[in-house]
């Protein structure tokens, strides 16, 4: 008899357990306010090939109850004892891939020690139509002056693969620099180092190889800093700066950039050719962050005037274009396309939507290093109607280091919303009316990551692809530019010389 | 180590009972001698191993590359180096291990010869340690090859392909545990075979298997190039830039390798001997056996062996015990625990000659935390070209303890000072520098509150609860953040706040500049007279009398009373003393130190000198005197 009423009473221990485990995200007295997650997943619009976007329920309770549905296909379940929701990646796929253009939705309820529930009011997201590209690249590194551990680092957006592409630790703690796609394709990029072993190379990947490539202009020292490839993937506009650091006394940033100087010249990727123009490269001004119109037809450019340092607030960019013609090499007349009075702040960091629609620009109080500013936003220029606004993403913190998707449709940037310190990655919806919606964190496998991580991720840049180059082949191609140098077939400097001789800034700069 | 022989000859309980004595001594000298505390705090060794860098996945972040499971777990060991009694068990244990190791593949290729070899990597690690630099890495590596030829060497395979083929897979998992070790193992192996088994084409192969091994692993598993797949197997990093440290790392891996191949190549030759004099042999055996069990004879040259093999080691790690590296690392670690009376006492053994930039600082700065600052600055060395606190900028060519007061001290400094972006400026780079540094973590947890930025604060902070020492220290501040994210009931913060200059400006803020801000900011006032003294700016002591008042001072410090009788000696005037008086004492010192500079040596103050620095080397008297009034090299310091 004992025995009968222990397995009975187990066994309606067991149903009621599974029912409450089963019906507790849509039981319970309700709450009339959303729940509180992080990272902050509601009401935004996500790529349908995204992977999880796994929160952390800031929420008191003994366990959490968490239903994620949208219009068609099983809903997702999951029950757990930590607050810490980890979804499954292939029901999260199903989901998404069926129902494209649809809300999805998250309820939440937690169950606190005394077997009370709560339950929240319904997340909303919405589930866009459009793909976002696959892969990201990225730079992770600490923020320091000094190359100790910096990377470039490429994650698969679709689940949570992260992979190293170069790690300065492969190059005596060089710097990797700033890398730029030939349209979002991961075949056809540039990477600048700056090495005490290796000196200061551009490196070309082209396919699986890779090479240094010599861009030592009249203007240019052979020292590429932001370039911008014309969408016929044979030129390469490529900006020299001079930069160093400044400390603040005080403000929120302890640290800033300083532009000396800076020129932009052309390099042709078959030839090997530097063309410098005086329009581009004049001596009073510095001209810098060179963007292609996606025509091919116009050279634009962050211009402003040359100052010493202690007027580094004065120095403050207008965005300006100079036609250019292809075939025969000639250059129109510099035009003016926005004032920094127009903007109210520094215009800098011009990137054209791939179907050439929008321009996307960042304004800053001043200088042409807007992520070590306490505040910096973003701005979109619509091609068509010559019309600018900044967009109303843009945070009360610093957002910058902006790319498109190859379809026009997403941008990625960098943004310190989080915390005001360390820039995470950032994604947004852009629509056809170059709308930009609310954005949403990069997603990691531990919704708590960006919590304690004390790195930033910069340069967020959307690419079709892994990038198929191993982190050996740059070593190599940096080992290469070395030898021609010591050899005398290489302009550039290769020595300790030439990285003495390179600015502070020109080190990593949050 | 006692062997099978031994116990059987009744030699091993006596083997048993020294090996216990020398490895009990051994944990004692690391423990109480060394102090690993002091190697955990150490700059090298938290910049070599990035094992533990908070907010950072090491394997994760960090591309994978030969031996990185032997870096991780010796950076996770040596996180463990904080708590010295840890630490000293660690390195006992892996000193023991490598005894062990290289007693049991002595013992395989060589039999019983030379058994005191087998404690010469216990040497070799207190002289490492000596040195307040951590080798856990190599040294683990070194065991684990050791160990892994114990078990090649023990294992029952007799054909030559199968053994071959199992030493390469033996070194397979070498290579990707514990690279640095590799090259030994190869090394070994091929001596074990060519002088111990004799198969000199095993030996050969696996001589000849070398070259190719990096070739297939470096690029293809770990995405290396080739000429850095080859580096990696070598016994040091060409690219360190210490070379005593290339000594002291390469010094153990060439002795085993030595020491086997003398011991194989010697056991090899007996043999031979052996077998042309057998008879004779025999005999001289004979006579052996019966000297060996003569119980007294053998306890005596028991006694003596071990008597001197402790005298050679423990001799020669205190003869070789870097004390100057030692007695500084100990000041910067009193700085960092901010234990200020140890400080003092440590920095007063210190002869002026070992002074140097982060001396100063930290000595200055615990000066300042203990009220003696301009009462006592002088009763240390105040060299004239140096600054008091500051430890040079980025281009400064910096040693090891001095990139310790940089990382660490400096940003404290600054931020107790007010002058707090330029606090995190250092505190960033220390993060970096240091790979390893939690206090960091915990500066700009607090730079940030300070700043009103609590979420950046809490980033830092929850960085810093991953790390089991700081767990505690880091959730009480994350909970007080919780209640009070502006901490305005801390006072410190407050004080800080208040100090923080207005003037945004590109470069530092000046001393005057934080007083302009805050006229209550006492450090800030201190350090700035402390400056005039030590530049000899007697007037900027006399203009700021007024200040001592303004902040209650209850009397003037000693050091700027003197300043004060110098002033109205040479200027024939009395400043306003704004309420305070020129104590009697000083003004006797100053008549004591004119009587015996004038009527005793008669005015001659080199041949005062001895008598003077005796009884008046701490005043301000004396260092105005040897550094402003007798012409000296001004990069020369004038000591107390």
């Amino acid at each position: 008899m004992n025995k009968f009423a222990t397995l009975l009473i187990f066994s309606l221990w067991l149903f009621c357990a599974f029912s409450f485990a089963q019906d507790a995200s849509e039981t319970g007295s309700p709450a009339d306010r959303l729940p509180k997650i992080h990272p902050d997943y509601s009401d935004v619009v996500i790529p349908p090939n995204i992977a999880p976007l796994n929160f952390y329920i800031d929420e008191a309770g003994d366990s959490y109850h968490v239903k994620i549905h949208s219009q068609t296909g099983d809903p997702i379940e999951i029950h757990s004892n930590q607050p810490s929701i980890e979804i499954p990646l292939g029901q999260w796929k199903g989901l998404l891939s069926a129902n494209r253009g649809q809300k999805l939705y998250i309820d939440i309820a937690i169950t606190d020690t005394a077997n009370n529930q709560r339950r929240f009011k319904t997340i909303e997201n919405e589930i866009a139509n459009d793909e976002i590209d696959p892969f990201l690249a990225y730079r992770k590194l600490n923020l320091c002056l000094i190359w100790r551990d910096m990377g470039l680092f490429q994650r698969n957006l679709e689940n949570f693969d992260e992979t190293i592409v170069l790690h300065n630790y492969s190059y005596n703690y060089g710097c990797a620099n700033c890398h730029t796609f030939y349209n979002n394709d991961p075949r056809h990029m540039t990477l600048q180092v700056r090495s005490t072993l290796y000196g200061t190379p551009m490196l070309l990947v082209d396919g699986d190889e890779v090479e240094p490539k010599a861009v030592k202009g009249e203007a240019t020292s052979g020292k590429a800093n932001f370039v911008a490839w014309h969408p016929n993937g044979e030129i390469i506009a490529v900006s020299d700066n001079k930069f160093s650091m400044m400390i603040h006394t005080t403000g929120q940033e302890c640290r800033d950039v300083f532009d000396a100087a800076g020129d932009v010249d052309l390099y042709f990727v078959k030839t090997g050719k530097v063309v410098s123009e005086s329009q581009i490269s004049q001596p009073d001004r510095i001209e810098t962050f060179p963007e292609w119109s996606r025509d091919g037809k116009y050279l634009y450019f962050c211009s402003a005037p040359q100052l010493p340092l202690d007027r580094y607030a004065e120095v403050i960019y207008d965005l300006m274009r100079i036609a250019y013609n292809v075939e025969s090499g000639e250059w129109g007349e510099l035009e003016t396309v926005l004032t920094s009075e127009e903007v109210k702040g520094s215009v800098v960091q011009p990137r054209f939507s791939p179907d050439g629609r929008f321009l996307l620009f960042n304004a800053a109080q001043y200088s042409d290093f807007p992520v070590d500013k306490a505040k910096s936003d973003l701005h979109m220029l619509d091609v068509e109607t010559g019309g600018h606004r900044k967009l109303s993403i843009s945070s009360e913190r610093n957002d910058s280091w902006h790319s498109w998707s190859s379809n026009s449709r997403w941008i990625a940037f960098s943004s310190r919303r989080i915390d005001g310190r360390f820039t995470r990655p950032f994604f947004s919806y852009v629509d056809e009316n170059g709308e930009a919606h609310k954005p949403f964190v990069l997603p990691q496998q531990d919704p708590a990551y960006y919590d304690s991580l004390t790195r930033a991720i910069q340069v967020p840049e959307l690419i079709t692809g892994p990038i198929p180059v191993k982190g050996r082949q740059f070593i190599k191609a940096m080992k290469d530019n070395k030898k021609r140098a010591l050899s005398g077939d290489s302009p550039w400097k290769s020595s300790k010389e030439s990285v003495s001789d390179t600015p502070a800034a020109n080190r990593n700069f949050q | 180590m006692a062997d099978a022989q031994n116990v059987k000859s009744g030699r091993g309980g006596e083997s048993l009972i020294a090996s216990l004595v020398f490895w009990v001594l051994f944990f004692l000298f690391i423990l109480f001698y060394i102090e690993p505390t002091l190697i955990h705090h150490s700059y090298y060794p938290r910049w070599r191993l990035p094992t533990f860098v908070p907010g950072t996945d090491f394997f994760a972040d960090w591309p994978p590359f030969p031996g990185k499971p032997i870096v991780y777990l010796s950076g996770w060991m040596f996180h463990l180096f904080y708590l010295s009694w840890a630490g000293a068990l660690i390195i006992t244990a892996v000193a023991f291990l490598m005894c062990l190791g290289l007693d049991k593949y002595l013992n395989a290729i060589s039999g019983d010869r030379a058994r005191w070899l087998r404690f010469a990597p216990a040497l070799v690690v207190l002289v490492q340690y000596n040195h307040y630099n951590d080798f856990l890495m190599e040294n683990l590596s070194i065991a684990l090859c050791l160990l892994s030829l114990y078990a090649y060497t023990h294992l029952p395979v007799h054909r030559s392909a199968l053994r071959f083929l199992l030493f390469l897979a033996f070194s397979c998992a070498l290579y990707y545990i514990a690279v640095y070790a590799w090259l030994l193992f190869f090394l070994l192996g091929a001596i074990d075979e060519l002088l111990h088994r004799r198969d000199w084409k095993i030996a050969l192969a696996q001589l000849a298997a070398i070259l190719p091994m990096p070739l297939a692993f470096g690029p293809w598993i770990f995405d290396q190039e080739l000429i850095d797949a080859y580096r990696s197997v070598l016994p040091y990093d060409p690219q360190i830039e210490e070379p005593e440290r290339i000594v002291l790392q390469s010094f153990l891996y060439v002795f085993i390798l030595g020491a086997s191949l003398s011991c194989a190549s010697w056991n090899l030759y007996s043999k031979k001997r052996k077998a042309s004099h057998t008879q004779l042999n025999a005999a001289q055996k004979n006579i052996a056996e019966t000297t060996d069990e003569k119980p007294s004879s053998r306890r005596l040259r028991f006694v003596l062996t071990t008597a001197i093999l402790l005298i050679v080691v423990f001799g020669a790690a205190w003869l070789s015990t870097d004390r100057v590296l030692k007695m500084r690392l100990r000041v910067s670690y009193f700085a960092q625990h901010r234990m200020w009376p140890e400080l003092l006492q440590e920095a007063s053994k210190l002869s002026e000659h070992y002074y140097d930039i982060s001396y100063c600082h930290d000595v200055n700065r615990a000066l300042y935390h203990s009220g003696r600052l301009l009462d006592d600055m002088f009763a240390y060395p105040q060299p004239i070209g140096w600054q008091l606190y500051h430890v040079g900028d980025s281009s400064t060519p910096l040693d090891a303890t001095e990139k310790l007061t940089r990382n660490i001290s400096l940003p404290e400094t600054l931020y107790e000072m007010g002058r707090v972006n330029e606090a995190e400026h250092f505190a960033l780079d220390g993060l970096t520098n240091l790979k390893y540094h939690p206090q960091g973590l915990m500066q700009l947890a607090m730079i940030n509150i300070v700043k009103h930025q609590p979420d950046a604060a809490r980033v830092f902070l929850r960085s810093l609860r991953k790390d089991c020492f700081y767990r505690d220290e880091a959730q009480a501040v994350l909970d007080q953040l919780d209640k009070d994210p502006d901490f305005s009931s801390d006072k410190q913060v407050q004080q800080i706040r208040a100090s923080m200059p207005d003037i945004d400006k590109s470069g530092e803020s000046t001393l005057e500049e934080l007083l302009a801000k805050n006229e209550n900011n006492r450090m800030a006032f201190e350090y700035m007279m402390a400056d005039n003294l030590q530049k000899g700016q007697l007037s900027d002591i006399a203009e700021n009398i007024k200040r001592f008042a303004n902040m209650k001072y209850p009397a003037l410090p000693r050091t700027c009373e003197e300043a004060l009788v110098i002033y109205m000696h040479k200027t024939n005037t009395t400043p306003d003393l704004h309420g305070y008086a020129i104590s009697q004492e000083s003004v006797e010192r100053f008549s004591a130190i004119n009587n015996i500079l004038f009527n005793k040596y008669h005015g001659d103050p080199v041949a005062a000198f001895e008598e003077l620095v005796e009884n008046y080397g701490d005043s301000f008297f004396f260092y105005y005197l040897y550094t402003y009034v007798v012409t000296r090299d001004p990069n020369e310091s004038t000591t107390g």
